[in-house]
């Protein structure tokens, strides 16, 4: 009998409850950044930025923020449709000025910005941090017709239908011009051709694909007379308003940087590296970054004799870094790895191999993961895991993923071996890698399936629970984990059980709201997993929540998102317009009762339409209908009525959950509002408590 | 038959066990089986061969045919105890019925041969000594002149026991041209008219080869000819009055103008361009007009859609965006005049992502190994080796092991495709060979002229081939490109086809193709420096009319061969005189047909469908081989309908915004008009009649418009307008 009542994470019927209902749910329009103009805030200056979208708020709620990957200084210049005036109804923005300010040390490069609004948190878009003047000029689809540039200065256009864009220029003899184009780095798809033209129309230098920039094209070329030259841009099939940035000036063109991973608060040397020819820029710098790491860091590089920044990703690490020295090219010149560490190096010469040693206990995990394109670099790692008689254990490197990791548990103690080549036999120093090396890695990962319309963030009512459906991935760990979600306000609590056994697949994990959040806050979950054995120490892994290909889902056209954004998930506290308010209520084996629920409008002044109240955690033989039914919008309250069946236990509490779910006017945004209320079975063993 | 196959058997054991046949089965039934034309692929050398009767082609593989004449159906083919009896001599004598004919006389050489082979028990040992040389005496190339315009070939051969022996009346002797010689079949050649042949001889898997050239001075020929500018007029001069060819006339300025710019930039001349040409005075203003041209824009862009069309570069074979992209780096190579050897040994050795390296498209385009060969032996060595794949080449010396020894260069190329993008990687591994699909054996690298050679395992094999093709001294890798290079400019290859290189299809002019390739290494395999030299001589610049001593020269440039204009440069130019230029799919309005990126971009869109009818008709190829024989260059019926009242032609004709209905509109003189329409289209002014008879037919019109419409649908119907000459 007692298996009907509700204890916390055995009863599947509340676990179902919860599941479908006793979340915050947005579930029509999400508030949506689809552009943000100009696409570039310059260092040390202000920029007012144009954000049009959906529901990026209530007009004049007050409510507004940008969350970015940058410090900046932020207000609200307009809001269109404008606030409302005399206690009309509010209206969902679809456009906000904000104007931001920047210091001048602003790290320079590509980083992301969301909104943070009354309805919730964005999806990140993707946003330069530029050294160069932002200038407006209208480009020309005649290069007779282009208008003439006075550099250093960038641009932002689209590009035009069947056509290409012309920009002129006056070249100096002895003048070295840098041109770049950013688009596909912004996240936008486009595939952009640049081509610098004499006044014949001949080229004079051409980009498309780089290894820096993927399919941002870049070149410089040095004059060598004084001459008119234009530059040509298009998309490369020619196809019409795509979005790109034209950055023009005397700046340098790096690939990458080397090393191209940093630890966080560690203070590192960097060199630019590429393009051939160009001499390399060196810079050392200590980086936190604003979100710790793991994250993605844009470095800039700028010397005496240029006018703007060249910049390039960087992988902010917590782990050392360990820089690879030649030889080691043979078994017997391997570099001994004691711990988990980021390995940097070159694969200098065509078929260089550079080996590693790792000296695994038996059932130790090995998880290595490459960065090479996301990070600049052209090389295609094949990584081959090697024991010492040359035997290869595992692989990775010939699938269709340009840095495919490898997994493996030693099957016995003794050192093993990682060779470290590149795929088609390439060398040169540009190409350069890093490998995240992980001795007693995680053996497990949890990947969030937000779904195809997600916003990428949860938002819940403090006091209710978030769910997240998670799918676990593990790696030959069969035990079972503890999961701790945790954020900038500590960990949280999960509701159910946050133990998670090896047949777990696909399940729904709850947090807990804290009741002190109080509407309007956020903050942004991560997750821990623990692992404990009886004469074992704890192990303890974070970051093991990864949402790339939600995030892809998404945002399909961001190439190597900042990994900060794949493994946090922005958790919005949602504004209590509506409190759900139920009676207490007891009654014996038996006994009809009824339960009132009463909506309580807490804020501004809106319509609730066609509101339906849900009831759930009821044991299944109370037999009480599942299927919403209509709110009495009139009478401002529902009545449930029931029987307590005679079997139930006196003295058990029953914790039942009502929601109505309706539409909020104006803000076209389905909501579900949601309360719970103890149910008390009174009878007999009441009256044999109290005897005794 | 039952029984006289067990008899048969008796009687072949017991002979061939009794001492060395007196008739050797592989070193004369099969190739005399072979003459008579029993093994060709037309009849029983068929793969499933003729009347339930197979044999090898061109008795490729003896083991089978031994199997099949005397072994397969019970031995029906062979009567030992009569063998004159014996189906193998009953059928080719039409003693009993033969759809293939008569082959054999009764008591001829070749039956009495066979007869005695059968006669001594069908001999067939399995350890024989094999051909390894054939020689053709008189050896060397020969030239006849009228009126001996006879020769008595003989063929020796040589077997790996050291033994050798004439085997002239068990060769093969075939001729390249019946116009200008025939050769019988024991080896004798007559002449029929002057000019060129290559014989061909093959004995068993060897084939040789002699050219032949027959010199005729035809009645009151006197030669005279213009003072060579460079060393192509020298040696294109020395073969004409070999031959005695007496060489046309220059062309005149309008003439240059006009096929300058068609082979080097696709398009005709701007009038303004056309009339400023004729103005200037400058001695020199032919080379430098050359010169501008060969720096401009539409000569990158042209001559990289040439290699398109080579490279199989379209969005079936590589995907929309990487057309774009490959597109883009031929242009880039043409424009940036990368050297001939750099831009191959880019091809063949590309490695990495195909959208960092577009050049790699050129492997995506290859469907596996043999193919990537196959192209590869076709582009770079001129040579159609795709029959070796399955049997020894009929015609040439290429062997099956030499197809897949070639083969192996590619054994190890990788390619894999990249998330959902159309990026490809590129890659080689470390293992892989190719095996040999009758003897099963691993093949090693091979490469003409060398043969199998030394280099480190672990070396690139795409490099190591690259190597060799691309070192000054290659026999094959310069004259294939400075061949092409002048079918393109001339009309005709030195070699034509122009990728066809084979001993039985021998230069027009070797002493040229010589000249030319060297001089092309000399100067660093510059291909922009060749074009200028070939344009600036008296070779390119001969009229394209004959006279009475050239007039049946097709190969030796005595005269300009006049092309039918390709199908985009017709697009082109049709739009350039009515001034309606056709809009593609996919690329700007600016966009000409000669620097489309691919062919099939614009069939992306249905609507415009009948324009691409008209490309189709005209020859525009579906870039699905790369031989250069898919760009058809003939004429038909399809065209002529095109040119009388096609859709496409029509629209362009009757647009009310046309460039002479704007002239008219403009209130320009009717003479002005007429007078812009040639110059326009045929880059010429109207003599005087052409003047007064357009002006006399627009003066009586009506409508003048239609008039003019009439008028222009006339001039670009004239062969004048249609041929580039």
């Amino acid at each position: 009998m007692r298996a009907f009542l509700y204890s916390k994470g055995q009863n599947p019927r509340v676990h179902f409850g919860l599941l479908m209902f006793l979340i915050l749910l947005p579930l029509v329009e999400a508030q949506q950044i689809s552009s943000v103009s100009p696409r570039t805030a310059t260092v040390g200056e202000s920029v007012e930025l144009e954000f049009a979208g959906k529901n990026l708020g209530l007009s004049g709620d007050g409510n507004l923020l940008i969350l970015a990957s940058f410090a900046c200084h932020q207000e609200i210049i307009s809001e269109e449709p404008k606030p409302p005036t005399d206690g009309k109804v509010a209206k969902a923005r679809n456009k906000v000025r904000l104007k931001v300010s920047l210091k001048k040390d602003t790290p320079v490069g590509v980083g992301w910005l969301r909104l943070v609004t009354s309805m919730g948190i964005t999806p990140p878009i993707l946003f330069l941090v530029d050294d160069l003047p932002t200038r407006k000029v209208d480009p020309k689809t005649r290069r007779e017709d282009a208008v003439l540039l006075d550099p250093p200065l960038a641009i932002e256009s689209r590009t035009p239908n069947l056509d290409v864009h012309y920009y002129k220029l006056e070249g100096k003899s002895g003048q070295r011009i840098a041109i770049e184009v950013l688009g596909s780095r912004l996240g936008e798809d486009v595939d952009a051709v640049l081509k610098l033209l004499d006044a014949g129309g001949r080229i004079l230098a051409a980009s498309d694909d780089e290894p820096g920039s993927g399919k941002d094209p870049r070149l410089s070329h040095v004059f060598g007379k004084n001459e008119t030259a234009y530059i040509e841009v298009r998309e490369v099939r020619y196809q019409g308003g795509k979005f790109y940035r034209l950055r023009v000036g005397n700046f340098p063109l790096p690939m990458a940087a080397f090393p191209m991973v940093a630890q966080a608060g560690i203070k590192t040397s960097f060199a630019s590296v590429g393009p051939p020819g160009e001499a390399s820029l060196s810079r050392s710098t200590r980086i936190s970054g604003l979100y710790g790491a793991p994250s993605r860091y844009s470095l800039g590089f700028r010397g005496s004799e240029h006018n703007a920044s060249g910049f390039v990703p960087l992988r902010l690490v917590e782990e050392p870094q360990f820089i690879e020295k030649e030889p080691n090219n043979q078994l017997s010149e391997a570099h001994l790895i004691e711990s988990s560490a980021t390995l940097t190096g070159r694969l200098q010469i065509p078929n260089d191999v550079d080996i590693y040693a790792f000296d695994l206990k038996k059932g130790q995990h090995l998880h290595f993961r490459p960065f090479c394109r996301s990070l600049g670099s052209p090389a295609f790692l094949l990584l081959s895991l090697q024991d010492e008689k040359g035997r290869v254990l595992a692989s990775a490197g010939n699938g269709n993923s340009a840095e495919e990791p490898l997994h493996h548990v030693a099957s016995a103690d003794g050192r093993l071996l990682l060779l470290v080549s590149e795929l088609a036999g390439r060398g040169t120093p540009a190409f350069h890698y890093a490998i995240s090396a992980h001795i007693q890695a995680t053996p497990l990962s949890f990947h969030w399936d937000a779904g195809k319309a997600s916003h990428l963030t949860v938002s819940g009512q403090a006091g209710s629970t978030v769910t997240l459906k998670l799918k676990s991935l593990r790696k030959n760990f069969g035990e079972t984990i503890e999961l701790t979600p945790f954020g900038e306000r500590g960990d949280y609590k999960v509701f159910g059980s946050s133990s998670i056994g090896k047949e777990k697949g696909i399940f729904d994990f709850e947090i807990h709201v804290p009741e002190t959040m109080k509407p309007g806050e956020w903050d942004l979950l991560r997750l821990r997993a623990s692992f404990t054995k009886e004469g074992d120490s704890p192990k303890e892994w974070t970051d093991v929540l990864d949402f790339k290909s939600a995030f892809q889902n998404v945002l399909p056209h961001i190439p190597f998102p900042p990994e900060e954004l794949l493994n946090r998930i922005p958790m919005f506290v949602m504004p209590r317009k509506i409190e759900v308010s139920l009676d207490p209520i007891s009654g014996g084996p038996g006994d009809m009762v009824e339960i009132k629920v009463s909506l309580e409008k807490k804020e501004g002044t809106f319509r609730f339409i066609k509101p339906k109240t849900s009831w759930h955690g009821f044991p299944k033989k109370w037999k009480v209908p599942v299927k919403a039914q209509n709110f009495d919008e009139k009478k401002g309250f529902s009545i449930l009525k029931l029987t307590i069946p005679e079997k139930a236990i006196p003295g058990d509490q029953i914790e039942v959950f009502a929601s109505v779910r309706g539409e909020l006017e104006n803000a076209r945004y389905m909501r579900v509002f949601s309360n719970r209320i103890s149910l008390g079975v009174t009878g007999k063993e009441d009256i044999l408590e109290e005897t005794k | 038959m039952k029984i006289i196959y067990p008899v048969f058997s008796l009687v072949s054991l017991g002979l061939t066990c009794t001492g060395k046949p007196r008739i050797s089965f592989n070193h004369e039934v099969l190739p005399i089986l072979s003459k008579q034309g029993c093994s060709q692929g037309s009849c029983h050398g068929s793969p499933h061969g003729k009347g339930h009767f197979r044999l090898s082609l061109r008795a490729f593989d003896p083991s089978l045919d031994s199997h099949t004449i005397f072994r397969e159906e019970l031995g029906r083919r062979i009567n030992p105890i009569e063998p004159s009896k014996s189906l193998l001599l009953l059928k080719p004598t039409m003693a009993i019925a033969h759809e293939g004919g008569e082959r054999l006389k009764v008591d001829s050489f070749a039956y009495n041969l066979i007869r005695e082979w059968i006669r001594e028990g069908c001999p067939t040992p399995e350890k024989e000594a094999t051909c390894i040389k054939l020689e053709i005496l008189p050896g060397g190339s020969k030239l006849l002149k009228w009126p001996e315009f006879t020769l008595q070939l003989s063929a020796r051969a040589t077997f790996s026991d050291g033994s050798s022996r004439d085997v002239t009346r068990l060769a093969v002797f075939t001729t390249s041209d019946e116009n200008v010689a025939v050769v019988n079949p024991a080896g004798k050649v007559t002449g029929n008219h002057r000019g060129q042949v290559a014989i061909l001889v093959r004995y068993l898997e060897q084939v040789q080869s002699i050219h032949i050239t027959f010199s005729r001075k035809p009645e009151g020929f006197t030669w005279k000819a213009p003072s060579p500018v460079n060393y192509i007029d020298e040696k294109v001069l020395a073969k004409l009055r070999l031959l005695h060819y007496a060489p046309s006339p220059l062309i005149s300025d309008s003439t240059f103008v006009r096929r300058i710019h068609l082979d080097l930039t696709g398009l005709l001349p701007k009038t303004a361009v056309v009339q400023t040409f004729l103005a200037d005075e400058a001695k020199d203003k032919r080379s430098q007009l050359i010169d501008s041209l060969l720096d401009s824009p539409d000569y990158a862009k042209y001559w990289a859609r040439k290699w398109g069309d080579l490279l199989r570069l379209s969005r079936k074979q590589i995907g929309e965006g990487a057309v774009y992209k490959f597109a883009d780096w031929l242009e880039q190579s043409i424009a940036s005049n990368q050297s001939y050897d750099e831009f191959a040994r880019d091809l063949l050795t590309a490695k990495g992502s195909s959208l960092l390296n577009p050049e790699a498209n050129f492997i995506r385009t290859t469907i596996n190994a043999e193919d990537a060969m196959e192209s590869t032996s076709q582009l770079f060595l001129g040579s159609r080796i795709q029959c070796a794949k399955c049997h020894n080449h009929p015609f040439e010396r290429w062997t099956q092991d030499n197809y897949y020894g070639l083969t192996a260069f590619f054994a190890r190329t990788k390619t894999k495709k990249l998330g959902k993008s159309e990026e490809t990687f590129v890659w080689n591994a470390k293992e892989g060979e190719v095996r040999h699909p009758v003897t099963g054996k691993h093949l090693p690298p091979w490469v003409p002229d060398t043969g199998t050679f030394e280099f480190p395992p672990d070396k690139d094999r795409r490099q190591v081939f690259a190597e060799w093709l691309t070192k000054p001294g290659n026999p094959f890798f310069a004259k294939v490109e400075v061949n092409r290079i002048w079918a393109s400019l001339m009309g005709i290859g030195i070699v034509e086809p122009f990728d066809d290189f084979r001993d039985t299809n021998p230069p027009s002019n070797e002493p040229l193709l010589e000249a030319l390739a060297k001089d092309f290494v000399k100067s660093g395999f510059n291909r922009r420096d060749l074009i200028r030299k070939i344009v600036n001589s008296n070779a390119y610049q001969t009229s394209g009319e004959s006279n009475e001593f050239n007039r049946d020269d097709t190969r030796f440039f005595s005269f300009r061969q006049p092309r039918r204009l390709e199908a985009e440069q017709l697009v082109d130019a049709l739009g350039q005189v009515t001034g309606k230029p056709m809009k593609f799919h996919g690329v700007p309005v600016t966009v000409k047909a000669v620097h489309l990126p691919a062919p099939d971009l614009a069939q992306r869109n249905r609507s415009m469908i009948g324009d691409i009818e008209f490309l189709k008709v005209f020859g525009q190829p579906e870039r699905q081989t790369v031989c250069s024989c898919e760009r058809a260059g003939d004429a038909g019926l399809g065209q002529a309908l095109q040119l009388f009242n096609g859709k496409l032609f029509n629209s362009m004709l009757t647009a009310g915004d046309s460039l002479f209905r704007k002239s008219l509109s403009a209130k320009k003189p009717l003479s002005a008009i007429v007078e812009n329409l040639h110059l326009s289209s045929l880059s010429r002014f109207p003599n005087e009649e052409e003047k007064a008879i357009a002006l006399a037919y627009l003066e009586k019109a009506k409508d003048k418009g239609k008039a003019l419409e009439d008028l222009c649908w006339a001039i670009l119907n004239r062969n004048e307008f249609l041929f580039n000459h």
